[in-house]
């Protein structure tokens, strides 16, 4: 057998182990609803308030209220690296998808996915509140992560994707689409000397929290080889 | 070559669960996939960037998986299901090349070569390549563990220089020890009846 052949062996026996060490977690059981006790009491008070109103508005015709936005990630583009700056052109973006925005987002640690371009554009920005929910992120392996940048992905055609779990007190973390595009802004900055270095950007984004805030990194080049 | 009694948790669990699949467990044939795939689309997202290829790659790969579980191609005791798996996307992905070649008169045959390991069914560089990994994983004593680092620099494209400076040795003496590992690592192969120039391997049906 020849020498290049034996290393390709080796090379292809190192990826078959990543495989098997990259498994995602699994879920350990299903998780259980969190106990509301206050769900009977607002039931009660639900039902008095709408009798209430039917018998203050009748005969009016019923409110058509908007019904709220469908939760879900925030795909935050098109939007060029020169705009991605904490202050101007971010801002002004993500005010436009300011309406698609639920106050109701759940919180836990969110998932942050920047899908860059070769030419050192960012393609888009995804923001995702609570998509770790119930998770440790301590705990997350990269193929978590890349699967849940991939499921949520905003471009087909990236280079590279850095992804964020970020976990911490909800005061701390970003609150709505500014935030996370300023944060992404932020994060993308290092690309220059971070490269592919996942380590490397979670050095740079634990220098921009404070110690309560748990940030995990991965990347996912996508460049031909 | 059986598999080693002491393997992690999860690797058993998928163990387990190929088991079942070759009994037409699509439950256990999930769980494999769940496990699996994201480890696979970042693999092949080193080979592409087209995320529709990829899509593509990763439904063939396991559709072929599960057709060769549910035919017996599979042996569970021959290798683990993440290296089969690993082994049916190789090929999966070696086709694919072949077919871009098919449609281009002009581009050199240069992806097939039959006397490489690498193009053998699945099956059999699935054993391969479990046996390479517990090579490098240090279970069989012939390689030292300088010998098993310097296997791993050099796959990654590492030169004599490189490992030499690494190592603080001179280069002849690099390739030595390289030259050393690599007839211990065929050795190893060898042992365990691994002669992928052999004709019957080459000719066996591609999963």
């Amino acid at each position: 057998m020849r020498d290049d052949h034996l290393l390709n062996l080796v090379r292809m026996a190192r990826e078959a182990d990543e495989l098997e060490r990259g498994m995602p977690l699994a879920l350990v059981g299903e998780v259980a609803p969190r106990r509301r006790v206050w769900a009977p009491l607002l039931a009660i008070a639900s039902m008095a308030a709408a009798v209430t109103l039917a018998w203050v508005l009748w005969p009016a015709p019923p409110l058509n209220l908007p019904s709220p936005p469908a939760p879900g990630p925030i795909a935050l583009q098109p939007m060029p690296r020169t705009d991605m700056t904490a202050d101007g052109g971010a801002r002004v973006i993500a005010a436009s998808t300011e309406s698609t925005i639920d106050a109701c987002e759940p919180s836990g640690p969110m998932l942050l996915a920047v899908f860059h371009q070769t030419d050192e554009r960012c393609d888009c920005v995804v923001w995702r509140p609570g998509a770790f929910v119930e998770y440790d992120i301590a705990r997350l392996g990269s193929a978590d992560l890349i699967q849940a940048a991939w499921d949520n992905r905003c471009a087909d055609t990236s280079e590279l994707v850095l992804v964020l779990a970020i976990d911490g007190p909800r005061e701390l973390l970003p609150a709505d689409a500014d935030a996370a595009l300023e944060l992404a802004a932020t994060l993308s900055i290092p690309r220059a000397w971070c490269g592919e270095d996942p380590a490397c950007y979670e050095d740079s984004a634990a220098g921009l929290f404070p110690s309560s805030v748990r940030v995990v990194a991965e990347t996912l080049a996508l460049s031909s080889r | 070559m059986p598999l080693p009694t002491d393997q992690p948790g999860p690797a058993r669990d998928l163990a387990d669960a190929a088991a079942r699949v070759a009994r037409g467990d699509r439950e256990a044939f999930e769980v494999i996939h769940r496990r699996l795939d994201p480890g696979l689309r970042r693999l092949l997202a080193r080979r592409t960037s087209d995320a529709t290829l990829i899509d593509d790659l990763l439904q063939r790969t396991w559709a072929g998986v599960w057709e060769a579980c549910r035919a017996g191609r599979y042996d569970p005791a021959r290798s683990a299901i993440s290296t089969f798996v690993y082994a049916v996307a190789s090929n999966t992905w070696l086709r694919h090349l072949r077919g871009i070649k098919a449609t281009d008169a002009t581009s050199p045959d240069e992806h097939v070569d039959p006397d490489d390991p690498a193009t053998a069914d699945a099956a059999s560089l699935a054993e391969t390549l479990d046996m390479v990994r517990q090579a490098l994983d240090g279970r069989f004593a012939d390689l030292t563990e300088q010998e098993r680092w310097i296997l791993r620099m050099a796959s990654e494209g590492a030169g004599d220089r490189t490992i030499a400076s690494r190592l603080g040795i001179s280069p002849s003496t690099a390739n030595q020890a390289k030259q050393s590992a690599f007839g211990k690592l065929r050795r190893i192969l060898a042992r365990f009846g691994v002669r992928p120039e052999s004709a019957e391997r080459r000719d066996a049906p591609r999963e």
